[in-house]
């Protein structure tokens, strides 16, 4: 009986995993999230190249910058998420496409208190917008590193990122603190509903 | 025809490549690794799938090690042709650095060092760190420290710099006191292939590192014994006890099963006894090395063969090791023939007094076999041990005369040849066998039985009654007669004359001087006419004492090799410089000087696309691959008799992925003459009143040339070419007279002409005008334009370093700067072009990237030392390009300019 069930619900959401990208510039914190969502464990990375001094946890993994991509798979709220953590650095940007077909959401991280460069990320961020192939993605912000002085809020990121230009297309945005796992969840929740209503 | 015939021409088949990168990307794992196989046998069987570069790479991250192992051996084949998309894999190479099996740790290490890809070697050095940890511990498990071991060499060959910055070479050197022998070996192996490919000394092994070795040596696997053997060669011992105690710790190596190990052992021995003093000791020596050369013997051919051309080495040096055991090399019926000849040459040098009759009646049985280049080589052995035993000297030539009369044309040939040798050795002393050699004088048709017999005659050509007789028996066919018979007739007819100044004589050598002064095109062959007719002619008497004179007595020097040849030979038994009797040098481009270059030159550039890696991994007794280029384990080639490798068992699972080298590798062709595109015309043949020239100036092995292609289309026959330069810029001029034979109506001819440089310089502001004169016996004079190109001049020491770029670009004033932009050109890929400019002698300095746009910095040298500094700026793929020049001679821009044009326009 218990196959049974298992292989109706598996049809209800094809058993598959959801495939899931997280985008974002460099040091946006894209690979302390991908591991804080699957360990729930505080992961702080150094590129090779930024020497982190401001980092008051001290990491439990210290792992390097993705200069490629990071896959895990993640379980959440039975929904199973491949998420693809693709490296930020701009020589990595262009390589992002390859990993566009078949993806149901996106996660954007935005490094919240680097203001210099949130014209970049949003530059960036409507670009992947335009791609065919993204056209049906849920579309997930993170406004990270909310523990960071001079850090923007929620409203003010939406600002700069000029989110409310986005027609047809199911968003939300989150204020997030990967180092603190603060958000994340949240954020997990409301993409996982969304998935699970249709979305992707 | 109606429309629904379109029908055709859409299909519903996707193809192979879509369906595979649908299925690399489904969501089941066992479907992607059913496709990642899929993609790997499209691989193996040489289809094009790079295209499925970063579907494959994203199936690098899993779990699954079989699945891993395939990515990764994909990422080796094609990681070179997506050089942009190869950083996509960094991460994961960062990752299974970490990993807490060994074996995805070494395949990770190992699968960094084979992807040969410049872009990412940087990444890829802090992974290695961690696994050779320079400061801190080194990884625990030797498996993943011997191949980065290993990794450490193959990065070296790409970025010698980061190896050295990044201090892995003093990791390396320290891995050679690790306590795990098979670390010990490959850390010996990639520290040798480092220093082949460096001018420095980079390893060097002390008393300290000796003892250590010396200890890894009786534990580690049998190749791993072959590097440390080859390594412990090339040690200098302090003195002969310090030698004799090395020797001592070695001489158990003898009775190793594998041959390769056996040959190292034998080198390193044969090294050392060099500094031992004691007779002895070097006694002692040679008796011990003297089975298991023998027992090398008893393999299959090939490896006979090797050995016999090792063995031949090692009786020049030390006959005595051999002395006792010619009956070894007594040649068996079903020897391969390479086999023989090799057998019958050791079999030469080991004869004596004491063995000479064994060894006669063995020759004797070789000359009447079948095999016509094999007999004709034991004839010609007989000659040489007549040559090389006095005391035997009469029964080898009875044996010849035995040979003479079974009539065989080719074996009467070839005594008749060494017959003439063993003359010249003994002089006087068996004339009485001419007799019996005269009576095959009819059989004879190779030019040098000939030569040979026609020397014989004028040799002794007073006690021959009928020498004048023979003699003109040749003289009827001389001007068809090749060369070499020509001058030997030439020379007997003189001697016969002075000997008997008769009649018949006297008008032989008047028709002989005739033939061969008037009616012969060889120069050779009328100098000697001339000089003897002019000796003749002034003082019979002084000709006499020239022509008859004492002649030195000969001894047998063929096939002996010169004695520092010998000794390098020597240090490289085992090698494949020791089978072809040749220094590395001689036949491996990757040598020193050569290396060094071409590493610069791709310093930030990628890759030089036909230069395989010569790293080649000591892995397990299942990959032998060679090691050096420039000596490759000749032996090592041969199948390995099957040793179970005291190595951990997780060597045998892994994929063979260092196996993928060529154990060959080393026969690169050398030099293959450039045959470049067909060249310009410089004269019409309309002009020219059907003589049409085709030239240009090229540059080869740093000389100019200029490049000549005469063809005639005219009704007569050219001959008597000259040609002139007018003055030009560079004072370019002809290093020699031009050499065009006569060009019948209808055929060409084409030449290299040899150029110098600064001659008559041309006054005035440079220019590219090249005005030549040509003129041959039937026309006028022609005179025509070419163009100098820039290119031709830059010269092969043209490269500078990159402080050296810096310093003089900023000590030349602005005002030597001059740039120029070309809308036409596009640079489609960086690599490409570097490689087409290296190829012009413009060498490449360093890259950065600017905005979108690439900076490529060169360097480049016209003679008299004159450096350009060039700076070429562009955005790939799309057209433009941006040439800035500084230089101390600034008015040579606009030729620089032109020839840049021309060349990258191409």
């Amino acid at each position: 009986m218990g196959i049974v069930f298992t292989r109706l619900f598996s049809s209800m959401f094809g058993n598959r995993e959801a495939r899931i990208l997280v985008l974002g510039l460099d040091n946006a914190g894209k690979t302390t999230i991908l591991y804080r969502l699957q360990m729930g464990e505080v992961v702080s990375t150094i590129p090779s190249y930024v020497y982190f001094e401001t980092c008051e946890l001290i990491s439990l993994y210290m792992l390097d910058a993705a200069i490629g991509f990071n896959v895990e798979t993640v379980q959440y709220n039975n929904i199973k998420f491949q998420v693809w953590d693709l490296g930020g650095q701009t020589s990595i940007r262009p390589y992002w496409r390859c990993y566009f077909p078949n993806t149901q959401a996106i996660i954007y991280v935005v490094d919240s208190s680097d203001t210099d460069r949130l014209v970049i990320a949003k530059d960036e961020f409507h670009a992947i917008l335009e791609e065919e192939e993204l056209k049906g993605a849920v579309v997930l912000i993170y406004a990270n590193k909310q523990d960071l002085p001079g850090a923007l809020d929620d409203a003010a990121v939406t600002e700069a990122l000029e989110l409310h230009k986005i027609k047809n297309r199911q968003w939300s945005i989150f204020k997030t603190s990967a180092i603190k796992g603060e958000g994340l969840f949240e954020g997990l929740d409301w993409l996982s509903n969304t998935l699970k209503s249709g979305g992707g | 025809m109606s429309g629904h015939d379109s029908k055709y021409f859409s299909t519903t088949k996707k193809g192979e490549i879509p369906e595979l990168k649908e299925e690399l990307n489904s969501q089941y794992k066992d479907k992607r690794k059913d496709a990642v196989k899929k993609v790997i046998a499209a691989m193996t069987v040489g289809k094009d799938v790079s295209s499925l570069f970063t579907d494959v790479v994203n199936c690098m991250q899993t779990e699954n090690l079989e699945l891993k192992k395939l990515v990764y051996l994909y990422l080796i084949n094609y990681a070179k042709s997506q050089p942009d998309l190869a950083i996509l894999a960094v991460n994961t190479f960062v990752k299974d650095s970490q990993d807490p099996n060994p074996l995805i740790r070494a395949l990770a290490v190992r699968t960094m060092g084979c992807i040969r890809v410049d872009k990412i070697t940087e990444y890829l050095c802090d992974p290695l760190q961690r696994c050779l940890k320079v400061d801190l511990i080194l990884d625990d498990d030797p498996y993943v420290r011997k191949t980065a071991a290993i990794c450490v060499a193959k990065l070296y060959d790409i970025n010698a710099e980061l190896v050295e910055d990044r201090g892995f070479l003093e990791a390396l050197k320290d891995l050679i006191s690790d306590n795990n022998p098979m670390v010990v070996a490959n850390a010996v192996a990639a520290l040798a292939e480092i220093q082949e490919n460096s001018s420095r000394p980079i390893f060097e092994i002390t008393s300290h590192t000796l003892s250590k070795l010396l200890t890894a040596l009786n534990e580690c696997t049998e190749w791993g014994q072959v590097f440390i053997l080859d390594a412990l060669s090339k040690y200098k011992a302090a003195d002969a006890r310090e030698a004799e105690n090395i020797v001592e710790r070695v001489t158990p190596r003898l009775q190793h099963a594998n041959c390769a190990v056996v040959l190292s052992a034998v080198k390193m021995i044969l090294q050392q006894m060099e500094l031992i003093t004691s007779t002895d000791v070097v006694r002692n020596l040679c008796k011990k090395m003297a089975p298991p050369l023998v027992t090398l013997l008893s393999a299959e051919p090939e490896i006979q063969y090797v050995a016999l051309r090792n063995i031949n080495l090692i009786v020049q040096r030390r006959p005595t090791i051999l002395a006792h055991e010619i009956k070894v090399f007594f040649c068996k019926y079903n020897d391969p023939i390479y086999v023989k000849m090799e057998k019958l040459e050791i079999m030469i040098k080991l004869a004596s007094d004491r063995n000479i009759d064994q060894v006669l009646l063995e020759f004797k049985e070789y000359a009447t076999e079948v095999d016509v280049d094999f007999v004709r080589k034991a004839v010609r052995a007989i000659g040489r041990c007549a040559i090389k035993l006095e005391r035997a000297a009469e029964r080898c030539i009875s044996v010849l005369l035995e040979l003479i009369k079974i009539k065989v044309n080719y074996v009467v040939q070839e005594a008749i040849i060494v017959i003439k040798d063993i003359f010249r050795r003994y002089p006087n002393t068996y004339e009485s066998i001419i007799a019996t050699l005269c009576e095959s004088l009819d059989t004879l048709d190779e030019p040098e039985a000939k030569a040979s017999m026609i020397w014989i005659i004028g040799e002794y050509a007073e006690r021959i009654d009928n020498a004048d007789e023979l003699l003109e028996s040749f003289l009827e066919s001389f001007p068809e007669e090749p060369a070499q018979v020509q001058l030997q007739l030439l020379t007997a007819t003189v001697k016969l004359f002075l000997k008997k100044p008769t009649e018949g004589p006297q008008q032989m050598i008047q028709v002989v001087l005739n033939n061969a002064t008037v009616e012969t095109d060889n120069p050779d062959l009328r100098d000697r006419a001339y000089i003897y007719w002019r000796l003749l002619s002034t003082d019979p008497e002084a000709a006499k004492d020239v022509v008859l004179a004492e002649k030195p007595v000969i001894s047998d020097d063929s096939n002996q090799l010169d004695p520092s040849l010998l000794d390098e030979l020597l240090s490289n038994i085992a090698t494949l410089s020791s089978v072809y009797h040749k220094p590395p040098e001689a036949f491996v481009t990757r040598v020193k000087t050569t290396q060094k270059t071409e590493e610069d030159d791709y310093a930030d550039g990628g890759e030089p696309g036909y230069s395989e890696s010569p790293s080649h991994a000591v892995d397990s007794a299942a990959s032998p691959a060679a090691t050096s280029s420039s000596a490759p384990h000749a032996v090592a080639r041969q199948p390995v008799p099957a040793t179970p490798a005291p190595v951990p068992d997780l060597l045998g699972d892994l994929i063979g992925l260092d196996n993928d080298n060529n154990g060959n590798g080393a026969i690169v062709p050398v030099d293959i003459l450039h045959e470049g595109p067909p060249l310009p015309v410089v004269l019409p043949a309309s002009t020219g009143q059907g003589l049409q020239i085709s030239a240009q100036l090229v540059r080869r092995d740093g000389q100019i040339f200029y490049s000549l292609l005469f063809e005639n289309n005219s009704q007569i026959p050219l001959d008597g070419f000259l040609i002139q330069f007018n003055k030009n810029t560079f004072g370019v001029a002809a290093a020699g007279p031009l050499q065009v034979p006569q060009l019948l109506p209808g055929t060409s001819a084409s030449t290299l002409l040899p150029m110098v440089l600064f001659q008559n310089i041309a006054p005035g502001p440079p220019n590219t005008l090249l005005q030549v004169a040509v003129k041959n016996n039937q026309q006028p004079v022609w005179y025509f334009n070419d163009k100098l190109s820039l290119l031709v001049f830059f010269s092969e020491d043209g490269r500078m370093e990159r402080s050296a770029f810096l310093e003089t670009w900023k000590s030349l004033p602005d005002s030597n700067e001059v740039s120029k932009d070309f809308p036409g050109i596009v640079v489609n890929s960086v690599e490409a072009t570097l490689d087409q400019l290296a190829v012009s002698n413009m060498f490449f300095i360093a890259k950065r990237k600017h905005a979108n746009q690439d900076v490529l910095y060169l360097s480049a040298k016209i003679p008299r030392g004159i450096p350009f500094l060039i700076e070429l700026t562009a955005v790939i793929g799309i057209p433009g390009l941006k040439c800035a020049i500084k230089s101390p001679s600034p008015e040579m821009a606009p030729l620089f300019f032109e020839a840049l044009e021309n060349l990258l326009k191409s």
